[in-house]
């Protein structure tokens, strides 16, 4: 919404919030998140206290209820409106990647988990329920560093991967690694298995880090966890399919991820098993001490 | 792969399409155009690599069979086969096979509205026998429906505004129901109006659903030319007076119960107002309505535009005040009142205008049907 005389962010500012996470870097999102219930905004605090900085945001994504009905407005818009708590968490959860995602130009982003070791990138891209949140959680845990969940940002100029840390959605396989939820808090987060990183492990993300290893997870009931090389191009080809930004960007983009590429060995690993998956992950990170190709 | 329309032939020069990404790695080539990735093998590259050059598949044939001493036939068909199939993913062109396929000429000059808000593939599956796609503004606005009386009627009301009567590709973005279409018919039957899954307009009378289509096309016309703008929530009246009053849980039951205080709600979506003179229209400014056309959904008998309507008559309404729950206050109006992301409405025009009611208009706490009936009847 068009604010030029700053009237609704002073608007915005006079709703009687129940609390307020600090301004965050959600990659170029400059953003505060707001709720007029306290239970909610002490999550949104913890789940996102890696991205914090100084200073005021440009933007309010705020969650609210009115009566028996539950609001998410970004900049006094209203982006959705539903009976259920649960409901309009997620969505907030969701938008705010969504506008990381849109403010986000200088960077290459790639819907990819993306984890650290020994100062070397992990890239784990693939589609929602593949399985890359929890194996990147098991990682982590497991002592690698952590750079995001959900969207690797690449800079263009030197192809590291700038940290996203913002929380974990974890699937079910390692929900026990979440806090667990307070009764006032469990149809506010439904089923959802949230954690900062920094409860997984304290001091958990990494700095920005050269990709080396590009992996392609896939979750398949009962498989065996095989771990297999992929080509180059069908590499670039999976990075590509979950790449954003290709539409109005696609020369750079493609160039920047067929760098990554080159600079990359490349996997496709198939399992059903996270504790299989995590260990021929790390298996494979011990022994890949230098690029494939270079 | 030889389709109808790909004239590949020898002579064909086929190039590149200007807006495809491509990188080469290990002499496979990676292609990014409209959103989609392809893989081309080893072979596919190679011709892809020779289509840059301003030469024609013989001539590209040629050079290839040279280059790996193999019959000039075999690699003419290899190569033209490539050819064909690149130009039918729209990654080539080649004597305009392939130019400009993705390009939708309804779509030029207007924004056709498809999606609705709550569409979803139910919606999209359901067919209509007849649409008639109407101009609204900046827009082109379909709307479907299984009555030909319907039919008639909405391209005589709306003839000003009829654009094309051809079916179109996506779901209408609104769909008319007359009784004599639905599957149980009876003296309940309604007229419908709906969005998507969503009624969001139902009566008795065939006229009132035509009048409030005309008022939900108004919502996305230019209103900014005419003084206007839209925002968030529910009209209700009195007299020539007006509130607005946030939307509610229950829309049927709260209009029962503000009838019952001498209070009618508006069949808007929204609300236009006038911010420069605190007024509400209710209506379809913009949208010229033949009301003389309703005659042909009366099957012929007098036509009394007034009978029976329990919706806040079209008209222009002072208003006197945001109604919210709780304590009032502009930051508690903005949340209630404030543009919703996705409707395809003017937001920037809704804002300032919600911005400069605020500061002429109060906002009191008043959404109870009774408060609001003394409240009106009071001013």
């Amino acid at each position: 919404m068009a604010d030029p005389g700053g009237e609704i962010r002073r608007l915005l500012d006079g709703v009687p919030w129940a609390g307020t996470t600090s301004r965050l870097a959600l990659l170029r999102f400059d953003v505060e998140l707001r709720s007029t219930h306290a239970g909610i905004a002490r999550l949104l605090n913890e789940l996102y206290a890696s991205l914090r900085i100084p200073g005021t945001a440009e933007h309010v994504l705020s969650i609210s209820s009115s009566g028996t009905r539950w609001e998410v407005h970004l900049d006094g818009v209203r982006l959705l409106r539903t009976e259920a708590a649960s409901i309009a968490l997620s969505h907030l959860l969701f938008e705010a990647n969504r506008q990381a995602i849109d403010a986000t130009h200088d960077l290459v982003l790639v819907h990819a988990s993306a984890v650290v070791h020994d100062g070397r990138a992990v890239v784990l891209p693939g589609p929602m329920g593949a399985g890359k949140s929890t194996l990147a959680a098991a990682l982590v845990q497991a002592g690698l560093g952590y750079l995001t969940d959900e969207l690797v940002a690449l800079d263009p100029a030197s192809g590291v991967v700038i940290p996203y840390p913002k929380y974990l959605s974890l699937g079910r396989a390692l929900a026990h690694l979440a806090p667990e939820v307070p009764d006032e808090m469990r149809a506010v987060v439904g089923d959802q298995h949230l954690v900062a990183p920094d409860a997984i492990r304290p001091g958990a993300v990494a700095p920005p880090s050269a990709p080396r290893i590009v992996v392609a997870p896939r979750y398949e009931r009962g498989a065996s966890t095989v771990l297999e090389p992929l080509r180059p191009a069908a590499a670039l080809s999976v990075l590509a399919q979950h790449a954003f930004h290709l539409g109005e960007d696609g020369p750079r983009v493609l160039s920047t991820l067929a760098t990554l590429v080159e600079h990359s060995s490349c996997f496709t690993l198939v399992s059903s098993d996270v504790d299989e998956a995590r260990d021929a992950l790390l298996t494979l990170v011990e022994s890949a001490r230098e690029p494939a190709r270079s | 792969m030889s389709g109808p329309g790909l004239a590949i032939d020898g002579t064909s020069v086929p190039r590149p399409r200007e807006d495809v990404a491509c990188v080469i790695l290990d002499g496979e080539a990676v292609i990014h155009r409209a959103g989609r990735v392809h893989t081309l093998d080893p072979l596919a590259t190679l011709v892809w690599r020779c289509c840059d050059r301003d030469a024609s598949v013989d001539e590209i044939a040629s050079e290839l069979a040279e280059v790996f001493a193999t019959p000039l036939e075999t690699v003419r068909r290899d190569v033209s086969t490539v050819v064909e199939q690149l130009a039918a993913l729209g990654l080539l062109t080649a004597n305009g096979v392939g130019a400009d396929r993705d390009v939708d000429a309804s779509a030029v000059g207007s924004e056709r509205l498809v999606h609705p808000p709550g569409s979803c593939a139910s919606c999209a599956d359901k067919r209509w026998a007849t649409s008639a796609t109407f101009r609204i503004g900046p827009h082109l606005i379909s709307v479907g429906t299984d009555s030909s009386r319907a039919d008639t009627a909405m391209r005589e009301v709306l003839a000003a505004h009829l654009v094309d009567t051809r079916p179109v590709p996506a779901p209408p973005f609104f769909a008319v129901t007359f009784p004599e279409a639905q599957a149980a018919t009876g003296p309940q039957s309604l007229y419908l109006l709906q969005q998507a899954d969503s009624v969001v307009a139902r009566s008795r009378r065939p006229d009132d659903v035509m009048r409030a289509l005309a008022t939900h096309l108004a919502t996305y016309g230019e209103l900014r030319a005419l003084g206007l703008a839209t925002v968030n929530g529910l009209v209700v009246g009195h007299g020539d007076r007006a509130m607005l009053v946030p939307e509610p849980d229950d829309p049927i039951r709260y209009r029962h119960a503000l009838a019952r205080q001498g209070v009618l709600v508006a069949d808007m979506p929204v609300a236009i107002v006038d911010p420069e003179r605190h007024e509400v229209v209710v209506g379809a400014p913009g949208i010229r309505f033949d009301e003389s056309a309703l005659g042909s959904l009366t099957d012929g008998s007098a036509f009394d535009s007034t009978a029976g309507t329990e919706a806040l008559p079209w008209g222009r309404y002072r208003l006197l005040a945001l109604g919210v729950a709780g304590p009032p206050s502009g930051s508690e109006a903005l949340l209630r009142f404030g543009p919703v992301r996705g409707d395809h409405r003017d937001h920037d025009a809704g804002s300032a205008a919600l911005l400069s009611l605020l500061a002429a208009v109060p906002v009191v706490e008043a959404i109870e049907p009774d408060v609001i009936g003394a409240f009106l009847a009071r001013a």
